[in-house]
């Protein structure tokens, strides 16, 4: 009896144990069917000779979602591979043509007639027609609050199968801005997959980008390879526009969240491009073959909720604009003098048609009596100030607010720390009722009128004079009629200071030398044009 | 015997019924939601609440609880809103790295651990005892990231031996599935192992007590086989306890350990779902971690029985 | 002076005195155990980093200076500044307070909730399963998204960080209050006290709870230093305390994006987690170690002097006829407990014959299963026990013999059965195989061979179908049975000498009778010496030839079976012998006693051992040791000055 309990007992867990493995399918399934998956992974013709066919590249952040339209921020350094837009920036900013071959404005300026280029192919190879363009930036459209604003009611029409037409209620010249910033995402997808996607996005991620989609593993990698039926314009590739050609088979988009682990992992080989903290930067400064990068990051600002009890009343935001020691601010969140620049406008100067000076001298005031004088005017009795803030996306936001916070402190306002994780955090700041202030980093827009928090729904500015002005800024055509209203706008904004600049922020990376043709636009790397040695 | 293991698995569900109900409680009382989390930053509120209509997020508490159980008893689990595949599906995916990394961390430690308490019982007082007083404390305060911050820097920067992060599943081969676990279970075996050692040392301490122990030695049998042959097999009880509870806790994955070495496990998997608010899979792993653990404590049971035979079902 | 007429108020004095001698001994063996003592030092400095926070550390651990952010420790920041500027040395001793306070609470907290749930769980059943239920539900529950939901739902705070790892710890300690609860249940003191009427309650909270306290106060002290771990990695995943509250955990989360240009800011949050946690584990071994009733640890260190193993000559079974086949020849056994040094056995000198069969007798501490556990160096020759003298078998010094040596007598050449057969057979193995164990350790045979004679020793023991019995377990037998057993063992490879340790005291009046008619009846057959210990007369007058009486680690008196019977020389043997009940004695008188108690072995008496006691005890016995020497015409041998002229006396 003893013996045959014995075995039989050991016997069952052993089973037990390999049903286990039969039935965790670590292999996994591969989810996102792209349709265009008919060819294994890096089937084509094998990459040149001492040149790698296969890149890996390291995500710091979770993708949610691979729908262009939606969730932009956070996808877009694989989605800029796999989907295009009617146009593209280059280096400076300007809009050049990408999937469009040219455009032509009415003379009121209210019509714009897209001509499509011809014989584009989508990654399952349809050919790109005016059908999917117009439904793909009416679904943007309706997905995007920018957008939204800038549209209002109008929609893309369909003139003839490769032109497509867009008749606005007036002029507003930030159209062609929209539709060429990776920010927006103005991406083309054929028609039927726009149509048969629900709220929660597309079922397929089809585009007509160098690279498409052969499998996403959510959480850990992003697989796209190179598309070879790619259409690429002639013009010189700068920015995100020009030539694209794919010199790479495969990338893989890993998905590394900790920061310790993408530098090992640098070092140690697997990846030949990774974002560098102050800590990690002297252990890659003198490293052979390998490059140090400073690109122009997001900038910072404070927003106030301008339905609080508090910061409804603008003495009270005058005050916190006079407290602000920007340099301060900006040093807690970078530690290095080297990666931030004081900048008192809303653009950057780089971004010469919408950069200004106007009203800067309420920028970086360090004036605490000035704040005490202010607040003791409005009547400041010792309310508590909620700063509505999170400790993921890298903790920058956290580290900007607790220094606000200590120069708050400083003159006597009782603040409180409301610290959240990401999802609880969107909530309570669309909630009017749930915050004071909030310093975020925010990805430069191309234009003034994308700006977030000039956006009612963002902080909740209500103001008729500030909407009337940025009217007027979208309606304005030439050159001077830009700076003017530009600067009239600014202007008013640093009255009004429906949020606060603090400044700009870069980023460092790193790079092999041994992969080359990366350039980065806005912070976001473009892989076209790549070459890795081996 | 078959009658145990059914009154056992029968006994489980007043456990998870309670569970699913704390679960669901406190999913419902955190604030956010995935629809915004999914649509991010600049999304304007009515895509936000569409996509709240279709996730079903708008229905009252009782409703979405029956739903919900209503579909589980069924086997159905629900989908995933961010991995757009069934939990079941996810949940399988994410079983096999867990199990792996548990079962060789536990490996790990029991090949350190039991040694090193049996040897420090029998020669208490002694450097083995020292030693392993000072592993057991060095392997209880240490956290796991530094040591696996270290041992990263060793073996797979200085010596390339190994590398960084990631996972490769078995049916790549067993060497490289080795390869990439090796590290983290290093990591959380080490930890596992102080404890052990601990518990290891004491049950054997208290069986060197025994009376059969001096019969034993009357007996003429060595040191050496009265440890291994007498002691350590009347001592497995506790020990195997341990092993069984320890095993258990990494089942429900070590998150932390899995995210700096990104293996994409369960605990990877529950801290992603609780952060986008996937309701489904939160839902689903806690159930599955829940309904795991009885199974380890009940495999525990049944080793029990063989070891020692006064041991009876019941 | 029977005992009864000890006075109260004697007994109180003793009671005193004996409450003290404990506690003197708890605190000796509190301040020996290095683990306690330096646990304990760890704490006070803790506890006074934590007390006097705002002293120790001046600054502001919330004061951000960016300027001075990233500083390496120097004079003005002994610690090193943050990435924030913020004086290190502040945010590690605040951090320490805070995660001090945290790990106390949660510990408290746990322990107390837990104690209350395992009390009712383990004494009322059918609430056990209900609680248990929920208790296992818990103990499922990941605590990291538990934590993780409560701070989202709750709100971060501090508080709610110690709810969700008090309901994380609770079940644990449940259990373990909850088991030895089931086992205080079993004990006959709590079904008296359920005899006696008290309730439920008051059973709970004044009898079990005592037993469970030490349990608990070592369970507490390592969920205190858990709790702490536990914070720290949850503050990892950004569910830990709320920044900017400095903790332990909040510290390592913070330095670990400056690991490598500064790393005091890992360093030092680091070394205090280190040493919080370190101090609460060692105070929690400490405890348990103290509290623990095996954990009798000498209070010296290692002996100095083992046993010189110096190889000699061996050779089995070649004394000369005459030459008895056990000499023991002024054997001193040492052992070295909390106490101190204890000389259990102290100058023992006598024989035993080939075929003899001798009795060892004397009360309970005397020394006689010491002596006999020093024949076969049972006890451990590093830490525990001391031999001097000569123990000579087959004219063979045993004391002189290698380890390796000597396992090859032990169950061989002589063997030994103990008192308890029950404890003294391996439970896990079955009877067969503890047999079989014995002969392949010292014969050349296979284990088919030694199986089948392990059954023929089994019946040769008198157990019924044997071949059933060899495959079953220890706990499948009843007492005799056993006993029969471990004589099975004990005779497997035909020792020429037994040892029997009370061999029969632990078993039923009848199965007692079989069991030395068993020992006798191999002993007449194989011509086996018995070196027979025992409390029991009676069994003496039956079974044994020659007799040993000790008393306190001595040899008082020896000699032939009858002569000792009818003429006890030494009083304390006439004492032994007067108080046997006779059932053809005078009923009338009072039952005769040996007055007084055994005195311990560390307050020897000066003089004569038995002197306090002794009636008939003079100057000169209260002074020198008498020798243990035969009288002038006698065979019996006595240790005492007066035992010619107490030979008159009648027995």
């Amino acid at each position: 009896m003893n013996k045959l309990y014995r075995h039989s007992i050991l016997v069952l867990l052993l089973v037990s144990l390999l049903a286990v493995y039969g039935c965790s399918s670590g292999n996994g399934n591969n989810n996102a069917a792209s349709g265009a998956d008919a060819n294994a992974p890096g089937t084509a013709e094998p990459a040149p000779e001492n040149l790698a066919s296969e890149l890996r590249f390291p995500l710091a952040q979770q993708v949610p979602t691979l729908d262009p339209h939606l969730s932009l921020n956070t996808n877009v350094y694989v989605t800029l591979n796999i989907f295009e837009g009617l146009f593209a920036f280059d280096a400076n900013f300007n809009p050049v043509p990408m999937l469009a071959e040219s455009y032509d404005l009415s003379e009121d300026g209210k019509t714009y007639t897209f001509h499509l280029r011809q014989g584009v192919k989508f990654h399952n190879g349809k050919e790109l027609k005016a059908e999917d363009v117009t439904a793909s930036l009416n679904r943007w459209k309706s997905l995007t609050g920018r957008a939204q604003a800038s549209l209002g009611e109008s929609e893309f029409t369909i003139k003839d199968d490769y032109t497509v037409e867009l008749a606005l209620s007036e002029p507003r010249n930030d159209i062609i801005s929209q539709l060429s910033h990776v920010l927006n995402n103005a991406a083309i997808l054929p028609k039927e997959v726009v149509e048969a996607a629900g709220p929660d996005g597309v079922k397929e991620y089809i585009g007509t980008g160098p690279f498409k989609l052969v499998e996403w593993k959510q959480d850990q990698y992003v697989h796209v390879a190179k598309f070879d039926d790619y259409q690429s314009v002639d013009t010189p590739a700068s920015g995100l526009s020009g030539k694209k050609e794919a010199y790479l088979q495969d990338i893989y988009f890993d998905i590394v969240t900790d920061s310790a682990t993408r530098f090992s992992s640098f070092l140690a080989g697997t990846y030949d491009y990774v974002d560098v903290t102050l800590d990690n930067l002297p252990q890659v400064e003198g490293l052979a073959g390998v490059t140090v990068n400073k690109n122009l990051g997001s900038d910072i600002n404070l927003v106030f909720n301008k339905k609080s009890p508090l910061f409804s009343n603008i003495k009270y935001r005058e005050a916190v604009a006079a407290v602000l020691d920007a340099d301060e601010i900006l040093l807690g969140t970078v530690n290095s003098p080297d990666l931030y620049r004081l900048n008192p406008s809303y653009m950057y100067p780089e971004n010469t048609t919408w950069y200004s000076e106007a009203g800067k001298e309420n920028y970086n005031q360090k004036n605490p009596d000035k704040a005490k004088q202010l607040l003791q005017e409005a009547g400041y009795s010792g309310q508590e100030v909620t700063l509505l803030t999170t400790k993921e996306l890298g903790g920058s936001f956290y580290n900007a607010t607790i220094v606000l916070q200590k120069e708050l402190e400083a003159i006597g306002v009782k603040t409180k720390l409301d610290i959240n994780d990401f999802a609880t955090l969107l909530k309570k700041r669309a909630d009017p009722y749930a915050w004071d202030i909030y310093v975020g980093l925010f990805t430069m827009p191309s234009t003034p009128s994308q700006l977030l928090y000039l956006n009612p729904t963002y902080g909740f500015a209500e103001d008729a004079k500030l909407a009337e002005l940025t009217k007027q800024l979208t309606a304005a055509s030439t050159p001077e009629e830009i700076k003017t209203a530009n600067d009239a706008l600014q202007q008013y904004e640093w009255e009004y200071l429906a949020a606060v600049k603090i400044g700009d922020t870069y980023s460092q990376s790193a790079t092999r030398d041994k992969l080359t043709g990366l350039t980065t636009l806005a912070g976001y790397p473009n892989l076209a044009n790549t070459k890795l040695s081996q | 015997m078959a009658f145990y293991i059914t009154r056992r698995l029968l006994a489980m569900i007043p456990v998870l019924f309670v569970l699913s109900v704390i679960v669901f409680l406190i999913i419902y009382l955190i604030p956010g939601d995935p629809a915004a989390v999914m649509l991010g930053d600049g999304a304007s509120p009515e895509t936000i609440e569409a996509l709240r209509e279709q996730m079903g997020l708008n229905l009252p508490l009782l409703p979405q609880y029956l739903r919900w159980i209503g579909h589980t008893l069924q086997g159905e689990l629900g989908d995933s809103f961010f991995m757009r595949q069934p939990v079941r599906t996810a949940l399988a995916e994410h079983l096999g790295p867990t199990f792996s990394l548990a079962l060789l961390a536990e490996l790990i430690a029991i090949v350190i651990a039991v040694p090193l308490g049996v040897r420090a019982a029998s020669r208490r007082g002694e450097l083995a005892d020292k030693a392993l007083t000072g592993f057991s404390l060095f392997g209880i305060t240490v956290p796991g990231f530094v040591l696996s911050m270290f041992t990263v820097l060793l073996f797979s920067v200085q010596l390339k031996w190994l590398p960084v992060s990631g996972y490769k599943p078995l049916s790549d081969g067993l060497i490289t599935h080795l390869k990439y676990l090796i590290l983290p279970a290093l990591s959380l075996g080490i930890v596992q192992a102080a404890l052990l050692a601990r518990v290891t040392r004491s049950s054997m301490l208290e069986v060197l007590n025994e009376g059969f122990v001096k019969t034993a030695l009357a007996k003429g049998v060595s040191e050496q086989g009265i440890v291994y042959r007498h002691v350590l097999r009347n001592a497995l009880l506790p020990i195997l306890t341990v092993i069984g509870g320890s095993f258990g806790a990494l089942l429900a994955g070590a998150a932390v350990i899995e995210s700096i070495f990104n293996i994409p496990g369960m605990g990877q998997l529950l801290v992603n779902s609780v952060q986008r608010r996937d309701y489904a899979v939160i839902q689903g792993v806690i159930l599955f971690v829940a309904f795991a653990y009885v199974m380890v404590n009940l495999a525990v049971d049944l080793l029990c029985t063989i070891v020692d035979p006064r041991v009876r079902l019941k | 002076m029977p005992l009864l007429e000890i006075k109260a108020d004697e007994l109180a004095a003793r009671r005193l005195r004996l409450k003290r001698e404990n506690r003197k001994l708890f605190v000796r063996r509190f301040l020996v155990n290095k683990a306690a003592v330096t646990g304990s030092v760890l704490i006070a400095l803790v506890a006074a980093v934590s007390l006097f926070a705002p002293w120790i550390a001046s600054r502001d651990p919330y004061a951000i200076d960016v300027v001075n952010r990233l500083k390496a420790p120097s004079a003005v920041y002994p610690f090193g500044t943050d990435n924030f500027g913020r004086d290190l040395l502040t945010r590690v001793v605040y951090g320490t307070r805070m995660s001090a306070e945290v790990g106390f609470a949660v510990a408290l907290g746990s322990s107390a909730i837990g104690l209350v749930i395992g009390l009712y769980a383990g004494y009322f059943k059918w609430l056990d399963q209900i609680l248990m239920r929920v208790m296992d539900g818990l103990f499922a529950f990941p605590a990291v998204l538990l934590a993780i939901a409560m701070m989202a739902a709750l709100g971060p705070s501090v508080g709610n960080l110690i709810l969700c790892l008090i309901i994380v710890f609770v079940p644990s300690i449940a259990r373990i209050v909850r088991s030895s609860v089931l086992t205080a249940k079993e004990t006959t003191y709590i079904e008296a006290m359920h005899t006696l009427g008290a309730s439920h309650n008051r059973i709970i909270w004044k009898h079990i709870l005592p037993g469970s306290l030490s349990t608990l106060i070592v369970q507490g002290s390592f969920i205190f230093a858990e709790a702490i771990i536990v914070e720290a990695a949850l503050s990892f995943l950004g569910a830990g305390i709320p920044a900017p509250t400095p903790s332990l955990g909040n510290l390592l989360s913070d330095g670990k994006l400056y690991i490598y240009n500064s790393s005091w800011m890992t360093l030092f949050p680091g070394l205090a987690l280190v040493l919080v946690v370190l101090a609460m584990n060692l105070f929690g071994d400490g405890i348990r170690d103290l509290l623990d009733p095996h954990a009798r640890r000498s209070l010296t260190k290692r002996l100095v002097q083992p046993l010189k193993q110096r190889p000699a000559p061996f050779q089995a079974g070649s004394a000369a006829a005459d030459e008895p086949l056990l000499q023991i020849r002024e054997l001193k056994t040492q052992l070295h407990t909390e106490r101190g040094r204890v000389p259990a056995v102290d100058g023992v000198s006598f024989e035993v014959g080939k075929g003899e069969v001798v009795g060892i007798v004397g009360e309970s501490g005397c020394g006689k299963s010491a002596t006999a556990q020093s024949v076969l160096r049972l006890f451990d020759e590093k830490r525990l026990a001391e031999y001097e003298g000569e123990i000579r078998y087959n004219g063979i010094d045993l004391l002189k013999l290698t380890p390796k040596q000597m396992r090859s007598v032990r169950g061989n050449e002589i063997s030994m059965i103990f008192q308890d057969p029950l404890s003294s057979l391996n439970p896990v193995h079955t009877i067969g195989e503890q047999i079989v164990e014995t002969l392949r350790l010292h014969r050349p045979i296979g284990k088919k061979e030694a199986w089948t004679k392990a059954v023929e020793l089994l019946r040769l023991t008198g157990i019924p179908a044997p071949e059933r019995r060899a495959r079953e377990y220890p706990h499948q037998l009843s007492g005799g049975m056993r006993q029969r057993v471990m004589i099975a063992i004990a005779l497997a490879c035909e020792p020429q000498l037994l040892i029997a340790d009370e061999p029969t005291t632990a078993l039923d009046v009848t199965i007692q009778a079989q069991i030395l008619e068993l020992i006798l009846d191999l002993n007449r057959r194989m011509g086996m010496s018995v070196m027979l210990i025992t409390h029991d007369l009676g069994v003496v007058a039956e079974a044994c030839s020659r007799v040993v009486v000790m008393y306190l680690g001595q040899v008082v008196e020896s000699g032939d079976v009858r002569t000792l019977f009818e003429k006890p020389l030494h009083p304390y043997t006439i004492g032994l012998m007067q108080s046997i009940p006779r059932l053809d004695g005078d009923r009338s008188q009072e039952l005769a006693a040996v007055p007084g108690s055994v005195p311990s072995l560390d307050q020897l008496p000066q003089g004569c051992r038995f002197a306090p006691r002794c009636t008939y005890a003079d100057d000169k016995c209260r002074t020198v040791m008498p020798e243990l020497a035969a009288l002038p015409g006698g065979d019996t041998l006595v240790r005492c000055w007066h035992a010619g002229k107490l030979s008159g006396m009648e027995a």
